[in-house]
């Protein structure tokens, strides 16, 4: 697994760790020895750097997977091109390396996430089968991955499943997205200033998401394709920041309009999720008070801390 | 058969069901199963094919067999009253199989495997077993976000489970390499609670509620498990751990849920 220490991954790690899952991470060499030594054997980890792609074949030859999980890589989807080619690099040439040596390695499945934002600006639900229209460096480098990927399952037979998840939300996420932005400013007492929230978004509770990779990772139908992981539940962003300081009892509030909207902002993000629904049998059940609940409730106890990748049970 | 004229025949046709299908159809499933079984192995004799492999079940021996059942407590001791028809009838065939190889010298064989699992299965409410029927228990307490779960008895028994391709690589391994009287074992040789099989459930769909044991509820035989010391020393070892079987099984079941494909009954 790549980004194993992301807020998906760890997410994703502990249920993997449940069912009984043989792991080994990426991690950058500067950390991978202290990572190895906080995970004591219970998963195992091997340096590599997405942003060093000639590093990944080595790396995944000695993993020997069964399975990829890939879900490192570059994620700000600011709109200015000063690190274009740093999105390129470590999204497109690292997931292109990895593939090929997954490809050496005979992998059962190449699992890897994509974005909502390579549907940009068009009608919603958005159906994976549209023209990707990316507005940042950020998802055009995914959607070059999805069309390198999608070509190496059409022309090699590559199984790669590219899942695009929709604003995933949950317990150790960090700032600047959104939610946890919302909810560090609510638990502090503090007002929250923030663009005009008009923009509806699709927020998808992050056990749900967690439950579609793990799904696709093993569904043999999953291959090949592009999978919309959404709740269906769209809301306006003040819509979801008024919930957060209602549910927080926060003594601050919402600041709507203080805040300048960003280029090419997306107006509304939906998913259409029949296809998951149909090849997966993925469905969310979380419910978004639900969610935002168990959200607010681990920030409240353990600030903006990552969720740890082995449960204290465990 | 005699048009495609195979060179080996692999028998896993039956008329299969659980308690209550056996208990009220006896002569359905005592008929039908020695027909299945006659007709194929006849057939497959005459026009000479040159191996067959009998697919049987563990509920063949006796109900007081000691656990790990081993091959040799075949015809010991009476059965188990609930499915004796059909543990009759292939008895029968396994018997069939063995006066083959005696009379005619029929390279015949037989397998036992014990209780499988795996994609495919019947996940269906009412016919299923108990571990597709745990799997869909626990999908729908998580989805409605239910504090327990039920589960029949004191989750003591003991079960056995062997995942489905683990069985299907026994059946090519035996169909190469094994000639012999005896209807060999097919398992895993390692048995688990049911409270531990559901907690592993658990983990592997995300369930994190409780179980509510009730004990009310019978328990069925403590232990139930096979002897495949035999198999084991002919080379042959189930490879796939309960654990990687059982989330391979949940996402089949996610996708036959959604498709409409759950069978029933």
């Amino acid at each position: 697994m790549t980004g194993g220490t992301g807020f998906i991954g760890r997410h994703l790690v502990r249920r993997l760790l449940g069912c009984g899952a043989d792991i080994t991470l990426l991690a950058r060499p500067a950390h991978a020895q202290d990572l190895a030594a906080e995970l004591s054997g219970k998963i195992c980890v091997l340096p590599g750097a997405l942003d060093d792609p000639a590093t990944l074949g080595p790396v995944v030859a000695e993993a020997n997977p069964q399975i990829i999980i890939h879900l490192g890589g570059y994620s700000d989807p600011a709109r200015d091109l000063s690190r274009s080619e740093q999105a390129m690099t470590v999204n497109l040439m690292a997931t292109m390396a990895l593939a090929q040596a997954a490809m050496d390695a005979g992998v059962e499945a190449f699992v890897t996430t994509g974005t909502s934002e390579e549907y940009g600006h068009q009608a919603v639900p958005f159906h994976e089968d549209l023209p990707m229209k990316p507005l940042s460096p950020y998802s055009a480098s995914k959607a070059a991955v999805t069309l390198w990927l999608g070509m190496l399952h059409d022309t090699h037979g590559f199984p790669a499943v590219m899942i695009r998840p929709f604003l995933c939300y949950g317990p150790g996420q960090t700032p600047p997205k959104l939610v946890p932005s919302a909810i560090l400013a609510a638990l502090a007492g503090q007002d929250f200033p923030m663009t005009s929230g008009q923009q509806t978004r699709e927020l998808t509770y992050v056990d749900d998401l967690v439950d579609g990779l793990l799904t696709a990772a093993l569904n043999p139908a999953a291959r090949g394709r592009v999978l919309n992981l959404g709740s269906g539940q769209e809301h306006t962003a003040l819509d979801i920041v008024e919930r957060i300081f209602a549910l927080s009892g926060s003594s601050g509030r919402p600041r709507p309009g203080t805040v300048t909207e960003r280029a090419s902002e997306m107006n509304r993000v939906l998913a259409e999720t029949e296809r998951a629904a149909k090849v997966l049998g993925w469905q969310a059940t979380t419910q978004l008070e639900t969610g935002l609940r168990e959200t607010i409730g681990w920030a409240r106890r353990h600030g903006d801390c990552p969720v740890p990748l082995i449960p204290e049970d465990f | 058969m005699r048009e495609a004229s195979p060179d080996a025949v692999f028998l896993a046709a039956a008329k299969v069901g659980g308690i209550l299908a056996n208990d009220t159809r006896p002569a359905e499933f005592l008929h039908d199963n020695l027909a299945i079984q006659t007709n194929v192995i006849h057939t497959a004799h005459e026009i000479g094919v040159e191996k067959l492999l009998f697919l049987g079940s563990t509920c063949i021996y006796p109900r007081m067999a000691p656990q790990p059942m081993p091959e040799d407590a075949l015809l010991t001791g009476p059965l188990e009253p609930t499915n004796e028809w059909y543990a009759i009838a292939k008895i029968a065939g396994l018997k069939l199989c063995q006066a083959c190889r005696k009379q005619y010298g029929d390279d015949f064989i037989s397998a036992m495997p014990t209780n499988l699992y795996g994609p495919g299965d019947n996940y269906s409410p009412s016919g299923s077993h108990v571990l597709p029927a745990l799997m869909a228990k626990m999908c729908k307490a998580r989805g409605e976000g239910a504090a327990a779960v039920e589960i029949w008895g004191s989750g003591n028994p003991r079960r056995e489970f062997l995942y489905v391709d683990d069985l299907a690589d026994a059946l090519v391994f035996m169909m190469k390499s094994y000639s012999g009287d005896t209807a060999l074992n097919v398992g895993v040789g390692e048995d688990i609670s049911i409270a531990d099989l559901a907690r592993k459930i658990a983990a592997v769909v995300g369930y994190t509620g409780d179980f509510a044991f009730d004990s009310t509820k019978p328990d069925g035989t403590p232990r139930k498990l096979v002897d495949v010391t035999r198999l084991n020393a002919l080379g042959w070892q189930a490879q796939t751990s309960l654990d990687e079987g059982l989330v391979r099984t949940y996402a089949d079941y996610r996708a036959a849920l959604s498709s409409g494909s759950v069978r029933s009954g």
